[in-house]
Parts: C-alpha cells; sequence; structure tokens
C-alpha cells in the first residue's frame, strides 16, 4: 500500500493540474491580501472560492484522475494486491495532493503578508477557512470516485459528478429557501439549523460567515446558529457530519470497487 | 449730565459684580458652600485646584462658579454632586465626579433643575450615575464639557449579569427643556449618550458621543430640532429620533454602530424633517425608518453598511435623492410589494447600468430592492443563506426579469457617478 501510495504522490505531483491548482489559489490569495490587507475580507472572498471552485474542481479532477488511471488500475489488479488499498492509495493519491495545492496556495500569501497585516491576523478564521477547504477537497474527491467507479461512461461520470456539485451548491439551499418560505408560520430557526447540518458545503459557508463580522446581519436566526456553533457540541457535530460525509460515498465508492467486473 | 448718570450707574453695577469669592482647601473660606452662603446673586467664585467633598451643593443664587486648574468636586458615590435651582448660573473648569447612584432618583454629576439662562463650560464629568442633567429649563448652555460615565460596552455581553442597561445613566440628559444649545461635548460609556425628551427649538452640534451602552442619542418628542455636525461612534444601538416633528439633520457622521441591535439611525414617527449631508460608515442598518413620513432624506453619504435603508411599509411620501450607495450589503429594503417613497437621481455602486447620451444618468433604471433582501425581510430565517450560490443566482435572474420585488421602487435616473457634496 505504501509503494502504491508512493508512486500516486509522485504520478501527481507530475500532473499539471494540481500544479495549475496550486498556482490558482496562490495568485487569488497573494493578489487578495496585496488589495486589502485585512485578513477578514481576504477570507470573505475565499470562501466563495472553498464552497464553490473547491468542490467543483475536486469532483472534475477526481473523475478525470478515475478514469485516466482506468488501465493502471487492470494492471494492478491482475497482481496479488488487495482491492482496498489500490482504492484508498488512489483516493489518498488524489485527496492529498489536491488539499496541499489548496493549502499551500492559501497559506504561503498569508505567511508572507503576516507582518504587514492591519487588524488583527483572526488565525481562528483562518484555520477554519483551510479545514473547510480541506474536508470539501475529501468529500468531493471521495464523491467522484464514487461516480467514476459506478460509472463506466465518461460522458454520464462527468454528468453525474456536476448535477453532484449543483446539487450541494446550488439546489439544496433552493429547498432551504422553498422550506422556510412554506412553512413561514412555524418556528423554524431549529429545523434549518438542522437541514444546513445536513450538507456540508452549507455547514462550511455558515460556520466561515459566524466568525466574519457580516455575521451581525443574520440577526435572530444568526444568534441561534452562533449559540449552537460557539459550543463543543456544535462544533463537534459539524466536525462529525463533515467526517460522515467523507466516510459515506467513500465506503460505498469501495465497495462498489470491490465488486465491479473490470 | 445723563450720561454722568449713566456712566455712575455702570461703575455702582460693576462695582457689585466684581465681587469675588476665592475658595481653596488652604483659604479663609475653604468650602463651596460657604462661599455660597457669603455670596450675593451675580457674585462671582472662584474655586482653587483641590480636593472638594461637600456632599449636595445646592445653588440657589444666580453666580458664577469657576474653577482654576480644574479642582475635583467629589460625590463620594453618595450624593448628587451639585444641583443648581436658580436662573443665570455659569459653571466652568470644574471636575465634577463620582455622584450617587439611586434605582428610584436620577441622581446626577449636576443637575439645573427650573432654570433659565445657565450654561455649564469646559468642565469634566467622570464616573457619574446621570451626567449632565437639564430639567424644565430654558436657554440653557451645554459646551465643550468632556462626560465620561462608569458604563463599558462589554457590559453589554454579560447583559444578564449585574451590570445591566438600567445601572447606568445618560450623558447628557434633558428633559422638557426649550431653546437649549448643546456644543463640543465629548460624551462616552454612559447608557444614552445625549438624552432629548419633551426638547423644543434647540441645537444639538459639534458633538462627539461614542461608546455608549444604548443610544448615541436619543430623542423623543422633541420637535424644530437642529442636530448638525455631530459624531455618533460605536453605541450599542445607534441613535433613535422618535415621535418628532420638523428635525434638521445635517452633516453628522453615524459609524461603526455594528451589532445584532444596532442602527446608523432610527426613524420612527418621524414627520416633516430633513436628513442633509450626513454619512453612514459601517453600520449594521444605516436608517431604519419605521413610520416615517414626508422626510426628505438628501445628499447623504451610506458606505459599507450591512443595511443602508431598511424602511417599512408604513412610511410614505419620503423623498431619496442624490444619496451615494456605495459597496452596501443590501442598499434598501422594504417589506411591502408597493412603493409609496421616490427614489431618483441616487448614485448605487453596483449599478451595471450605460449611458449612450451622456447626461449622466443611467439609461436603465435601477432596482435597489434584491430579491434576497425582500427574502430577508419577510422570512428572516433565509437570512442564514447569505453568501449562498443560489442566493446569487436568484438575485442575478430577478435583477434581468424583474418578477417579485416590488416593481415600483425604482431609480429611474441613477447617477452613473459619486454624487459629490462634500466639497
Amino acid at each position: 500500500m505504501l509503494k502504491l501510495l508512493k508512486y500516486e504522490f509522485y504520478n501527481m505531483f507530475r500532473n499539471k493540474w494540481i500544479l495549475f491548482y496550486f498556482l490558482f489559489f496562490l495568485i487569488l490569495t497573494s493578489s487578495l491580501f496585496y488589495f486589502t490587507k485585512e485578513p477578514a475580507k481576504v477570507v470573505a472572498t475565499l470562501l466563495q472560492m472553498v464552497i464553490l471552485v473547491v468542490p467543483l474542481i475536486s469532483l472534475i479532477l477526481g473523475t478525470i484522475f478515475m478514469y485516466d488511471s482506468r488501465n493502471f488500475i487492470e494492471l494492478l489488479l491482475s497482481q496479488p494486491i488487495n482491492r482496498k488499498s489500490i482504492y484508498f492509495a488512489k483516493y489518498l493519491g488524489a485527496t492529498v495532493s489536491l488539499s496541499a495545492g489548496f493549502l499551500l496556495g492559501v497559506l504561503l500569501p498569508y505567511l508572507f503578508f503576516l507582518r504587514q497585516i492591519e487588524g488583527s491576523a483572526e488565525y481562528f478564521l483562518y484555520a477554519s477557512l483551510i479545514v473547510s477547504g480541506v474536508f470539501m477537497t475529501f468529500i468531493f474527491t471521495a464523491f467522484a470516485f464514487l461516480i467514476a467507479t459506478f460509472f463506466e461512461d465518461r460522458v454520464k461520470g462527468f454528468g453525474a459528478s456536476i448535477l453532484v456539485w449543483l446539487y450541494f451548491t446550488l439546489i439544496y439551499d433552493g429547498i432551504i429557501l422553498f422550506i422556510i418560505i412554506y412553512f413561514q408560520q412555524y418556528p423554524l430557526e431549529k429545523p434549518v439549523l438542522v437541514l444546513s447540518m445536513l450538507n456540508p458545503v452549507d455547514i462550511a459557508r455558515i460556520f466561515v460567515i459566524l466568525q466574519l463580522d457580516i455575521s451581525a446581519l443574520l440577526g435572530y436566526t444568526g444568534t441561534i446558529f452562533k449559540k449552537f456553533f460557539d459550543t463543543w457540541l456544535g462544533m463537534a457535530t459539524s466536525f462529525g457530519v463533515m467526517v460522515v460525509w467523507t466516510v459515506l460515498p467513500l465506503t460505498l465508492g469501495l465497495w462498489k470497487f470491490k465488486k465491479k467486473d473490470f | 449730565m445723563k450720561r454722568l448718570f449713566l456712566l455712575l450707574f455702570l461703575l455702582y453695577t460693576a462695582g457689585l459684580e466684581a465681587k469675588t469669592i476665592t475658595v481653596c482647601p488652604d483659604c479663609p473660606i475653604n468650602s463651596i458652600k460657604k462661599a455660597l452662603e457669603q455670596a450675593e446673586d451675580g457674585d462671582t467664585i472662584l474655586i482653587k485646584k483641590g480636593l472638594y467633598r461637600e456632599g449636595n451643593i445646592l445653588v440657589k443664587k444666580s453666580v458664577k462658579l469657576i474653577g482654576e486648574g480644574y479642582p475635583v468636586i467629589d460625590g463620594e458615590k453618595k450624593h448628587e454632586v451639585i444641583t443648581v435651582k436658580a436662573n443665570g448660573v455659569l459653571v466652568k473648569g470644574l471636575v465634577i465626579q463620582n455622584s450617587g447612584k439611586s434605582d428610584i432618583e436620577d441622581i446626577a454629576g449636576i443637575k439645573f433643575f427650573r432654570t433659565k439662562n445657565c450654561r455649564i463650560e469646559d468642565c469634566i464629568l467622570k464616573n457619574n450615575f446621570w451626567g449632565i442633567y437639564f430639567a424644565a429649563s430654558k436657554n440653557g448652555i451645554i459646551k465643550n464639557n468632556k462626560v465620561i460615565g462608569p458604563a463599558k460596552l462589554s457590559y453589554l455581553k454579560s447583559a444578564f449579569g449585574t451590570q445591566i442597561e438600567t445601572n447606568f445613566g445618560n450623558g447628557i440628559h434633558l428633559w422638557h427643556c426649550k431653546d437649549m444649545l448643546v456644543e463640543g461635548n465629548h460624551v462616552k460609556n454612559h447608557r444614552d449618550g445625549i438624552y432629548f425628551e419633551f426638547v423644543k427649538n434647540s441645537t444639538i452640534i459639534n458633538n462627539l458621543s461614542e461608546e455608549n451602552l444604548r443610544y448615541g442619542l436619543h430623542f423623543m418628542f422633541s420637535h424644530r430640532d437642529n442636530y448638525i455636525n455631530n459624531t455618533f461612534r460605536k453605541n450599542g444601538a445607534g441613535v433613535a429620533v422618535m415621535y418628532t416633528k420638523y428635525v434638521y439633520m445635517a452633516n453628522n457622521r453615524f459609524e461603526y454602530n455594528w451589532g445584532a441591535a444596532s442602527y446608523g439611525i432610527l426613524l420612527k414617527e418621524i414627520y416633516d424633517s430633513y436628513m442633509f449631508h450626513n454619512v453612514f460608515y459601517k453600520n449594521t442598518t444605516g436608517i431604519f425608518a419605521d413610520n416615517t413620513n414626508r422626510t426628505i432624506i438628501e445628499e447623504n453619504d451610506f458606505i459599507e453598511n450591512g443595511w443602508a435603508v431598511r424602511i417599512w411599509a408604513n412610511s410614505q411620501n419620503n423623498l431619496f435623492k442624490h444619496n451615494n450607495f456605495i459597496a452596501n450589503t443590501f442598499n434598501v429594503v422594504t417589506n411591502s410589494f408597493q412603493n409609496p417613497n421616490t427614489y431618483t437621481e441616487n448614485y448605487w455602486s453596483d449599478y451595471k447600468g450605460f449611458d449612450l447620451n451622456r447626461d449622466g444618468y443611467g439609461d436603465v433604471p435601477y432596482r435597489p430592492v434584491s430579491l434576497f433582501g425582500y427574502f430577508t425581510e419577510n422570512y428572516p430565517q433565509s437570512i442564514i443563506l447569505t453568501r449562498s450560490f443560489f442566493i446569487y443566482v436568484l438575485d442575478l435572474t430577478e435583477r434581468i426579469f424583474p418578477m417579485l420585488i416590488p416593481s415600483k421602487l425604482v431609480d429611474e435616473k441613477p447617477l452613473m457617478r459619486k454624487y459629490e457634496w462634500s466639497k
């Protein structure tokens, strides 16, 4: 398994996509810091990247990696290696290098500009942004692998990836808004809280927004959310939900991968 | 001959006024109370530097109390420090501190009760329950004082602990007064910075009111007043102007009133008023208008607020003209499908239209209410979708094909460039 993982890393770092991904975040974050010098404002912009671009890229690149290494997987399967280690090696290879690209791209400019920062350095805020981004990578790469093992057809696979992305970033929030409007006579703070806890993208978004100063706009609803997220229970729950969202597609994909007839 | 008489008369009166009683800790007259006993109307009591602990000092004669080198008059946290119940009293250059505290009475650093023509100037008030208190007075002047109270904003966070709002009084408190002038004061850390109730024909000018627990300026039933050139900064709930007609508000800065229950200015039941050249910077809500009618809001700047204007359906016939709306999260929010107000010739920084005939006005009308803004006002829980991609898409489609937002709430002539009034 370690040998496989080593090979995967070697393969990934030759991959130009990862380099572009890293450069994208590096240039974006540095230019943001160059213009504002306020970490809170930079995080506000990067948040959009974390909840939109990171899931999308993880899904697309994840499916590409899986489809591209089809021949190599078949070769490996003819060797006496169990399928679990192949799948995990591929998954870790992809997620670790994607997260590294994101992490370094976002972190290096921050460390570089840390001396010139105006206002507070916002360590916790920045850390939560990075953790959210890494989780997004892990979750959506797991989805990508699940999709790529399920669909033989590449076009279908990409279609499904886009659909998953649309569901988590767009359709789910639409459903929440619909529920809020449809059940407006009821006290909805807690149901809405539960609903948004079920979507990893919403957790990441709300968790970061509650620490930004726009949280003052959120009023009564925001206060309830903040009260929940400020407790250890809230922190642990959101962390747990993120982990569940990673493990669920991963095990499902592994199960399919084990049974799949290549 | 007449002139000679006049001269003699003037000399005589001047001779009367010239009587000055000096008070200092080592003088024959070592207390202000003694000096007041000896004084006649029109005398000056000169208080030298030192610490005076005399309980409650009651002024019932028209004297001038003038401090030299800022003498400290201490209420030992038990008494109202100075109470004035005479006309034409001048209080100048004193440090008044540590008044008592009560749940029943409004104990102040200095209280003027039923007075005319009184002045308080260049005084420093520290740690008093109420600061400067005028009740049922006329023609008073409050000028260049520094009023610093014991209430820190951080106490608000422990709202259910011992340090609650009602444990603190107001900085400058005017009740049932007429023709007053409040000028150049600095008020900090009280419950309300400046408090006006039933105060008519008065002016509040050049004051700084900051970090008060509740309102920077609290203003009720006070018709025909002006407040000009004031700065209200970091107050717990901003500024509230309520139940008043004919207020003139100009050149004020409302800034950093940031919090879940904070406004730049709350206008409640305001009629026929005028807002001109004010700057709203970084407030949760710039203007919150509840039942505000026939008010003109002209040439103001709204910069980086959460909501620039929240205007409820019960506010009618107001005019918004030549205002600059720059980088606010929501420009205008309302809970109504109708639009009983007029918005014209404003500058909106997120206006995306064009100006083909180059007359300075955009050719496409601007709709200041976003769909999400409308949702948040009517379904408060939906605010949790802030910054969601879904909301962005929704707002974009609504901008292109307006269906849901109040279709009449529109600026037909949005400015292409910022309206320059500041020069």
